[in-house]
């Protein structure tokens, strides 16, 4: 699979979440796969969920083992709400890789809507994204935001008070370095435990 | 030795040298300090700042930053104390001492050089050095020649008497001399001076002395005369300051004046009610410790036309007319219940975009800061220097603000039920009492 | 489940994304030995394959999971290495030693040459115009002024400046110093500046 994420932590864990798939050919000591079989081969047929990985790259052998089935929040019940309003729905309980999913999943979307659905999502929730990073209690704007959404936010709650104390000072002070900050806070919490 | 030209005899030697600068826990050091590190900044004179609250904190704090060091500066501190004889430093070390606490240490005074006072005070009467010091070599040849023997026991016995009056005579000086301990002009004020000197007078500089005027003023440090005079020549640079800026730069900058103003702790950043209640010079005169007390308040709330609900809510969202006419009502209530004047001149601060501020609202958030009940002494320090900025977000004076009310609720809380309970004993010209270690 | 392990331990460094955590030597070795295992199996299964034709699909099955191990422990050491890298911008090239145990021998091997190479090529820059290199690690942001005021938050110790004067730096003493010689400092914690 050529794929410009190879190394990236976050794309691997986005790539470990479970689809649901139906088996197109027997794979002989492969039960294992389904929790609930009782048998030590799997069946040709069996709809099991298995990670995305898995399933892609079954998917792509010749011919295809797997045929891959969309998750529930990418299926048309939830279309539906989203497209009728997405700021209402909890992506952090949902849908942790909404959108990175649904990128890999839009694929075997037969009627192409998953796409379109994410692009809407996301442009709706860019003013909840954008609220979220310049009011002061960002812990409770945070809570129904997607993982990426939430990397998003924090980043434009730090730029955005970078911005503001410029502003209001004109200079930008010379501060520890990231890494060592973490080192040393973390350090502080361990020892607290103790 | 004192010095005579604090320009070329003090800030001159300093500039291009290395400072250690040694500060005391207190409202007035803090403000000097401030003073100074200004200066030292706009020169680039490299310094290393330590706050020291004791004679042992002194020479550790000496100890470990000497090296390298020829020009220590004390601000608040070492006064008092032989410095060559507790500090031990380098022949070459020397020592310049603003400190306001009195009476100075006499070897101070007559040392040559070593340690140099900044300012002197006309209201200290120093002895005479040779009413202190004397050679005494003389003593020490007792083997007389044989002939002129009675003679000179005569000689030695006349000496002897002599030394002893002397000696009593010295005892005498140094007893009236060090007798009491007392506050001479702030630190801070002399740390104008120079500023003033060196022609770099800020508003900075300005609000740092102000607020240390105010807190002698405010802790009774110094008599309410004595205060006038200290505040007067910083009162001619507020004013000085005033023609300087242009009439349309006045919103735009921060500047410092001089208003009449109530003289009540942290209103401005409390509310009304909570400020007259815990007010150090009106609470008693209202008798709030009696049960009739609260009624007493109401009853003066009322007589300035202030309704309860206005009175008790954050001073900065009460009615603009009621703020406006605060201090006359005030001033028109007073009489009637027989308390002091509850107004007087006071400098405040002035920032764009942001509610005035006075000088002795300043004073009782350092002074919480300093001895705030979680934050350590050091770095409580570093707060209150961060609190006399002029310009921006002041978050160091917010906290001392709120640790300060805190503070003045439990002395009020304590005081009144100390006074409820019938617990001050009275004891001829004293009235004391315990306050019970928790 | 295949791939489970792995997935802990990738879980593991992206909860600490700012920090270095400890290199995992256990974990890495199980999964090795996972890997070691699904190997064998499929050279046995691909064997017996002219017999049973249909077991190539399992063999396909363990085989991707395979791909998979490689491509997240692959990802570890990445990552792993892209922090090693900020480790020397930001630590310096002595690293404190309780950072020190956090990496591996490899790792700090790595580390080390690393560091070499920086140093050697930041000696290399402007050598053409006589210049005998330039630190990059300092000066991150433009300097604003020469002298700025330090807050010392911790107790450091002895600083010797560049003209020879030693400074004693312990915790809430404050310091006002050439700005050059304390950005290092800063960057490390031991100094905040004060405006």
């Amino acid at each position: 699979m050529a794929n410009s994420n190879y190394l990236s932590i976050s794309d691997i864990l986005v790539t470990n979440e479970k689809v649901p798939c139906k088996f197109l050919l027997d794979l002989p000591k492969m039960g294992f796969l389904d929790p609930s079989a009782t048998e030590n081969d799997l069946k040709a047929g069996t709809n099991i969920e298995i990670p995305l990985w898995l399933a892609e790259s079954l998917y792509t052998r010749r011919p295809p083992l797997v045929s891959v089935d969309l998750p529930k929040i990418y299926k048309e019940t939830y279309r539906e709400i989203l497209n009728a309003d997405s700021c209402t729905v909890d992506m952090h309980k949902l849908g942790q890789h909404f959108y990175e999913l649904g990128c890999y999943i839009a694929k075997h979307d037969i009627k192409g809507e998953v796409s379109s659905t994410l692009l809407n999502t996301f442009r709706q929730r860019f003013k909840m994204i954008l609220s979220a990073s310049v009011s002061t209690d960002s812990i409770n704007s945070v809570q129904p935001l997607s993982m990426s959404e939430r990397k998003r936010t924090e980043a434009a709650v730090v730029t955005e008070r970078a911005l503001s104390s410029w502003l209001k000072i004109g200079d930008c002070p010379l501060t520890t370095a990231n890494m060592v900050a973490n080192h040393r806070k973390r350090k502080r919490a361990e020892m607290e435990l103790l | 030795m004192f010095i005579e030209d604090i320009r070329n005899d003090f800030y001159n030697v300093l500039l291009g040298n290395r400072v250690l600068l040694l500060v005391h826990y207190d409202v007035d050091a803090v403000c000097a300090c401030k003073i100074l590190q200004d200066l030292f900044k706009c020169d680039n004179i490299s310094y290393t700042l330590v706050p020291v609250g004791g004679i042992s904190d002194l020479k550790t704090a000496y100890d470990e930053n000497n090296e390298e060091i020829k020009y220590v500066v004390l601000v608040n501190c070492g006064g008092t104390i032989d410095l060559v004889d507790i500090l031990q430093p380098e022949e070459d070390v020397v020592f310049f001492v603003l400190d306001s606490h009195k009476p100075t240490d006499i070897c101070n005074v007559y040392s040559d050089g070593q340690v140099r006072l900044i300012y002197k005070d006309d209201e200290e009467n120093i002895p005479n050095f040779d009413d202190i010091f004397r050679d005494d070599d003389e003593d020490e040849e007792e083997p007389e020649p044989e002939p002129e023997r009675r003679s000179a026991l005569e000689a030695a016995a006349e000496r002897r008497r002599a030394r002893k009056a002397w000696e009593e005579r010295r005892h005498a000086l140094m007893f009236n001399y060090t007798q009491f301990s007392y506050y001479g002009k702030p630190s801070a004020c002399v740390a104008l001076e120079i500023a003033a000197r060196a022609s770099r007078c800020t508003t900075a500089t300005l609000w740092s002395a102000a607020v240390a005027a105010a807190a002698h003023e405010a802790l009774h440090n110094r008599s309410p005369a004595r205060c006038l005079l200290d505040a007067e020549p910083l009162h001619r640079y507020v004013a000085a300051a005033q023609r300087h800026t242009a009439d349309d730069d006045t919103h735009r900058v921060a500047r410092v004046s001089v208003e009449k103003d109530a003289s009540l702790p942290l209103y401005r950043l409390w509310s009304l009610e909570g400020a007259l209640r815990h007010a150090g010079a009106l609470a008693p005169l209202l008798r709030l410790h009696a049960r009739s007390g609260a009624a007493r308040l109401r009853q003066l709330l009322a007589d300035m036309g202030f309704p309860l609900q206005q009175a008790r809510q954050a001073y900065r969202s009460m009615d603009v007319e009621l703020r406006r006419s605060m201090l006359t009502a005030l001033e028109a209530a007073a009489p009637k219940y027989k308390l002091p004047v509850p107004t007087r001149a006071t400098f405040l601060l002035h920032r764009p975009h942001a509610p005035p501020l006075s000088a002795l609202d300043m004073v009782y958030a350092i002074m919480a800061l300093i001895e705030h009940e979680t934050i350590p002494r050091a770095e409580g320090f570093q707060h209150a220097l961060a609190a006399l900025q002029v310009t921006g977000e002041n978050e160091a004076l917010k906290l001392g603000a709120a640790a300060a009310r805190r503070a003045l609720e439990a002395v009020a809380r304590l005081a009144n039920s100390i006074l409820s309970s019938r617990g001050l004993m009275l004891a001829g010209p004293f009235n004391y009492f315990i306050v019970q270690e928790v | 489940m295949f791939g489970e392990k792995v997935i802990e331990l990738l879980k593991e460094a992206e909860r600490n994304s700012d920090t270095i955590d400890l290199y995992n030597d256990e974990k890495i070795r199980q999964i090795i030995q996972e890997m070691h295992i699904l190997f064998k199996m499929n050279m046995d299964d691909a064997n017996a394959t002219t017999e049973n034709k249909s077991l190539w699909t399992t063999v396909q099955v363990r085989h991707s999971a395979l791909e998979r191990n490689k491509r997240c422990l692959l990802a570890y050491l990445y990552n792993r290495m892209n922090k090693i890298k900020t480790l020397r911008w930001e630590f310096g090239s002595v690293l404190p030693p309780d950072v020190r145990e956090l990496l591996s021998d490899s790792e700090y091997e790595w580390f080390s040459k690393y560091s070499t190479n920086l140093a050697s090529y930041m000696r290399s820059l402007g050598e053409d115009i006589g210049y005998s290199g330039i630190d990059l690690t300092e000066n991150l942001r433009p300097p604003k002024s020469l002298y700025i005021e330090v807050l010392c938050v911790t107790d450091y110790g002895k600083l010797e400046l560049e003209d020879g004067d030693v400074i004693m730096l312990k915790k809430n003493s404050r310091h006002y110093l050439p700005t050059e010689e304390c950005q290092t400092l800063i960057r490390q914690g031991v100094l905040k500046q004060i405006i």
